[in-house]
């Protein structure tokens, strides 16, 4: 293929792939807004994931659980609770979708910081961070529901029971949120919000790339002779 | 080909929509088991058809049933067998249990259950069902994502995005659908506490033993009280295994208490009827004993009859004995009278200590009739013997 030869519009698979979109520095905005947001939520996902949320002291049972770990000791003995090793198995996915929607996000914003030129496979990158941050979200606005109302509230603390001239009072323990579990009930409180949010964001870009730049570029070369 | 991509299309369509037919009050729906409590008869991960008892003529004892704790939303559903049915009033409460399990479900109305249990289909029909599905995925979505140009394939705009999501929901899926909630009722296994009394009026001690399993610990001495007076622990032994330990302690029990009971139920004059009288009386031992991470609060009853003094005359020795089974001394006035004049020759006045025998000898005076005079729980109470 001579130099003349050459196609104006190069529709390799990498040039498809690497092709750049042009963009208004409003949609700029809103791709950073955005990465911003996938970060700062998938970073508090993962914080929260690894720290202990709520604790028991003092009494018959102790300990802590969280996430993606829990130990509670009853009278001394290391209990295995089934629901809360369902938790810790499904909280992986939490951890891996959080870090996947960082990374994911991440080119898109890189490439509206610098300049108006986009990568496309930044932008589907960018649609697919979004879509994974929004359902780790709901993932996680479920676990911490499962974990903080229903096991961790639910775990007695204080136990009476009847002998056969009595009661054996167990010594009541104390229970309550860590400073993570306070934050993760903050972040699960706007979770669902924003995993709407994101959802809707990766649907409305994901239209975007498939609809108004990619329509244009692939309409077929003119000569210019109109007559 | 256009016709088998239709059929696996109505297929799956077929399977979604009975899928749906629980949340959808459907009278006909697939239901996923989970958990091990119908074992061998369903194994988890198992398909079921389910069908409206209507449908069926109702329930029977035998059935699989499925009953919802939250009706409308048929949520909190769980797989069990009918093991017992009974009418209560106008309506039937139907009882289920497990097949794996020892211990009967609480009895619920028969209008919560929503399906009898007609086919099960092993779980091996989910590899047919994802099989299916990929198939249609195949035929309907994904043939069409990758285009070809120039001799070149490539992807259009948005469809990496696609693709991506796609990949990373089946992940979930089956990373999710691999490990369910579990929601396995927890229980605590809490360390067992057996107590024994054992109460001895006549040395005014109660000893008690309780046996505990470990961690548990004993702290320090029990606290004992009874009918309000504190009781003294005289003697403590504690001792144990890694398993089971052991606290062995005996209670002195004040007599001051007997007294006041003695007060107490002479005040009301209780009917004594013939000799000899017995009069039932209850008291509490109360102890508190202290354990590492827990408190064994107990009350103990020692129940034993206010029982009338015993007289009797011992021929040999020429005397009488006044047996005292009470827990309190008993003031016995003696009179001796001789026979047959009956003419007072003696009048002595006997305090009889708590358990103990007073003998009076009346030896040299020939036949004779001795009358003993006390108060029994404050009713004056007489007996008489002869002599010879």
């Amino acid at each position: 293929m001579t130099r003349g030869d050459e196609p104006l519009v190069d529709t390799g698979f990498l040039a498809r792939v690497l092709r750049y979109y042009w963009i208004s520095t409003r949609q700029r905005l809103v791709l950073i807004l955005l990465g911003v947001l996938v970060s700062f939520l998938s970073s508090s996902v993962i914080i929260v994931s690894l720290l202990p949320l709520y604790y028991y002291r003092g009494g018959y049972i102790q300990g802590y659980i969280g996430l993606t770990s829990y130990r509670i000791a009853i009278l001394e003995r290391y209990s295995r609770i089934a629901v809360l090793d369902s938790i810790v198995h499904l909280s992986l996915m939490l951890l891996v979708g959080s870090f996947l929607s960082i990374a994911l996000t991440v080119p898109s914003m890189y490439y509206s910081v610098r300049g108006r030129r986009v990568a496309r496979i930044a932008l589907e990158a960018a649609v697919v961070g979004y879509i994974v941050a929004g359902l780790t979200l709901a993932l996680f606005l479920s676990s911490i529901r499962v974990l903080l109302a229903e096991v961790a509230l639910g775990l007695p603390v204080s136990l009476v029971e009847a002998t056969r001239f009595g009661q054996l009072v167990f010594h009541a323990s104390r229970g309550g949120y860590t400073s993570a579990g306070l934050y993760a009930l903050e972040v699960a409180r706007y979770s669902l919000h924003f995993s709407i949010l994101l959802v809707v964001a990766a649907g409305f870009l994901h239209l975007y790339i498939q609809r108004y730049y990619e329509d244009l570029l692939d309409m077929p070369l003119i000569d210019g002779n109109f007559s | 080909m256009g016709s088998r991509v239709f059929l696996a299309e109505a297929a799956l369509f077929l399977v979604m929509l009975l899928l749906l037919g629980k949340p959808l009050h459907l009278p006909v729906a697939l239901l996923v088991v989970t958990g091990s409590s119908m074992e061998p008869s369903l194994e988890s991960g198992d398909l079921v058809i389910g069908v409206s008892p209507g449908l069926v003529g109702g329930v029977k004892i035998g059935e699989i049933v499925v009953y919802c704790l939250d009706a409308a939303l048929r949520t909190g559903c769980i797989v069990h067998r009918v093991i017992d049915i009974h009418r209560v009033g106008n309506s039937l409460l139907v009882v289920t249990r497990g097949d794996a399990l020892q211990r009967p479900d609480p009895p619920v109305p028969v209008s919560l259950i929503s399906y009898v249990i007609v086919v099960r289909i092993p779980r091996i029909i989910w590899v047919f069902i994802v099989l299916l599905l990929l198939y249609v995925f195949y035929r309907k979505v994904l043939r069409r994502l990758w285009l070809l140009h120039r001799g070149v394939v490539f992807a259009e705009p948005g469809y990496i995005a696609f693709l991506l999501v796609a990949a990373y929901l089946s992940l979930n899926i089956a990373y999710i659908g691999m490990g369910y909630v579990d929601v396995t009722q927890f229980n605590v296994n809490l360390p067992r506490v057996r107590e024994d009394v054992l109460f001895n009026l006549s040395s005014m001690e109660a000893s008690i033993r309780v046996t505990y399993d470990k961690p548990l610990e004993p702290v320090g001495v029990p606290q004992c009280s009874i009918a309000g007076h504190a009781a003294k622990i005289i003697g403590m032994e504690n001792s144990g295994n890694n398993d089971k330990g052991y606290l062995f302690y005996t209670v002195a029990m004040p007599r001051q208490v007997f007294l006041e009971e003695w007060r107490r139920l002479s005040s009301e004059h209780p009917p004594l009827g013939g000799y000899p009288a017995k009069v039932a009386s209850l008291l509490f031992l109360q102890c508190r004993v202290r354990f590492n991470y827990a408190l064994l609060k107990s009350s103990y009853p020692l129940s034993f009859a206010w029982r009338e003094p015993l007289f009797r005359y011992i021929k040999g020795e020429e005397a009488v004995e006044i047996v005292n089974n009470n827990p309190v001394a008993i003031n016995v006035t003696v009179a001796v009278y001789s026979v047959p004049s009956y003419r007072k020759l003696l009048v002595e006045k006997v305090l009889v200590k708590p358990f103990t025998v007073e003998k009076i000898h009346l030896s040299g005076h020939g036949r004779l009739l001795v009358r003993f005079i006390y108060d029994f729980l404050g009713s004056p109470r007489s007996y008489s013997l002869q002599t010879g």
